[in-house]
């Protein structure tokens, strides 16, 4: 039993909504993440413009909203299973080698490659205090402990870095024999 | 090429070789040489450097530089040409008539190539000889050639006139050279169709209809003739409007044609790869140019009048449609650049 054959899975239905020029772009711009997205099952089999591109396509797309209705028996997705749209940037000067939340979710870390450790308000994504400066090479990775109280970076330089995630200040170093690729 | 050991010989014909895809790896081998001694090319080419660079210095080319050529070389080689033309058309002329004709052309072998054209496609009728005398009353040119061809061929009657013009226009607007089919289909009245029918087989002086039926321009100059009003003057075909109306046709064309499931596919299964070739030929040929050219046309256009009411009908009603024709064809390189173009124009709609 194939979907494509079935009577009943295309439905010629009038309802329309009016649409705007808005509306027009953003079905426009929805219709090009969808040939971009499903570009593979697109091009490689007609049938799955229905059963892959406009079944699977995000919720929120115009191209989606407009023609599922037309469609019985499509697959369904929950809306949950999309990544969320990115709420915030925050702009750093340098490229950004490590992150990490901190266990309360409340602090982002981030370590760069100019030798830097930011910490950020996760929620307002300002920066709280000065960077953290005292490694001598690439920050290659940052976490957070359990407990939240410390960060410990590794980096370039062959040295483990653990700091008071209060205080901030540099607590003790580690050497190690090669660079530190972390993992968190 | 070693390998050809055949009696005779052979004379390999290379047109316009700088437009040649793998020009530069066919140019190695020209200039290496050692081909046997039966085996001749002709090539013609602009004189692009990389080409000259590498021939210039070949003991076994000879260069021939058609702009140094003598008045007397070109007169003789379009005499030759005439009285070739005429000859495999069955036609019989004197040589002072031939000798009319060359003199006329005046060194032009496009002039020269459409009078043949004007004079031979008469077939039927010994009207020829009729077509032959007003030749020579042309004025001097090539315009005057095109213009006295057009008066000639297209009728009189300022309205109907006006209207072949208009598919001309379209002729010369296509993205890709139409066939007669593919044209007809793209005329929306049947009052164009009919002119294109009626028209088109008498303008074989200044268009041609190849294999597969293909209509072009006999030549760049006259396509530059007919655009350009100050040489053509009432005969001047203007390509914007050809765009607009392909646009348009394009657009009716898809509105009438495009629907759900259109290769008729029986099962969702079935991998492009495996449809046959009927249920791909489902798809007109007049279908597939507007899927894919759309948006070509309403681009070149100076101004974009009122098709966002089309655009938005077409989006709302058949953009999935639109897109299993491109996908099943195997045309899905325009599909984004089509949408990006789009999504361009509302940004304007909306400024």
């Amino acid at each position: 039993m194939t979907l494509i054959e079935t009577d009943s899975f295309f439905v010629k239905s009038n309802i329309q909504k009016e649409w705007t020029d808005s509306n027009l772009q953003a079905f426009v711009k929805d219709a090009i993440i969808l040939i971009q997205t499903f570009a593979v099952p697109l091009w490689s089999a007609v049938p799955h413009i229905y059963l892959s591109a406009l079944a699977l396509s995000h919720n929120a797309s115009e191209v989606q909203q407009h023609y599922t209705a037309r469609f019985c028996n499509l697959l369904q997705c929950p809306s949950n299973i999309y990544a969320k749209q990115i709420q915030g940037i925050i702009k750093v000067k340098s490229e950004v080698t490590g992150i990490a939340f901190s266990p309360d979710g409340k602090q982002i870390i981030s370590g760069s490659d100019d030798q830097t450790i930011c910490v950020w308000d996760a929620h307002t994504l300002k920066q709280i205090g000065q960077p953290l400066t005292g490694c001598s090479d690439w920050v290659t990775s940052v976490a957070f402990s359990p407990d939240g109280k410390q960060i410990v970076s590794g980096s370039g330089d062959q040295i483990i870095c653990g700091w008071d995630a209060h205080i901030r200040s540099r607590e003790r170093g580690v050497d190690t024999n090669g660079d530190t690729k972390g993992r968190h | 090429m070693q390998s050809l050991t055949g009696i005779g010989v052979f004379v390999n014909v290379i047109d316009a070789f700088d437009e040649c895809d793998n020009c530069s790896s066919i140019l190695n081998i020209l200039s290496k040489g050692g081909f046997p001694e039966n085996v001749y090319f002709i090539i013609t080419t602009h004189p692009e450097e990389d080409i000259m660079a590498k021939l210039q210095n070949c003991p076994h080319v000879l260069l021939q530089d058609v702009n140094k050529l003598t008045e007397h070389t070109i007169y003789k080689d379009i005499k030759s040409y005439i009285h070739h033309q005429l000859t495999v058309s069955h036609l019989t002329f004197s040589e002072t008539e031939i000798e009319q004709l060359t003199k006329k052309a005046d060194g032009l072998f496009q002039w020269a190539a459409t009078a043949c054209n004007y004079i031979t496609e008469c077939k039927a009728g010994a009207d020829y000889k009729n077509h032959f005398d007003s030749i020579l009353l042309f004025d001097p040119g090539l315009d005057s050639m095109y213009t006295a061809v057009l008066k000639d061929k297209i009728s009189a009657d300022p309205k109907e006139a006006k209207s072949v013009i208009t598919v001309l226009a379209r002729i010369i607007a296509a993205i890709e050279p139409l066939s007669m089919q593919l044209l007809k289909a793209l005329c929306l009245s049947q009052y164009e169709q009919q002119l294109v029918e009626n028209v088109i087989p008498l303008l074989g002086a200044v268009f041609t209809v190849h294999g597969f039926n293909v209509i072009r321009p006999i030549h760049t100059s006259f396509r530059d003739y007919l655009t350009d009003q100050a040489r053509s003057g009432s005969f001047f075909a203007d390509i914007n409007q050809g765009h607009q109306d392909l646009a348009y046709a394009a657009f009716e064309t898809m509105k009438k044609e495009l629907h759900f499931n259109i290769c008729q596919i029986e099962s969702s299964y079935i991998l492009n790869s495996s449809l046959m070739q009927e249920q791909i030929d489902l798809i007109s040929p007049a279908l597939f140019y507007s899927c894919c050219f759309w948006s070509d046309h309403l681009r070149l256009q100076k101004a974009i009048p009122g098709f966002q009411d089309t655009i938005t009908y077409f989006l709302k009603n058949h953009f999935l449609f639109w897109l299993e024709v491109l996908s099943a064809k195997g045309a899905y390189n325009v599909a984004i650049p089509e949408m990006k173009f789009l999504l361009a124009q509302t940004v304007c709609y909306l400024l």
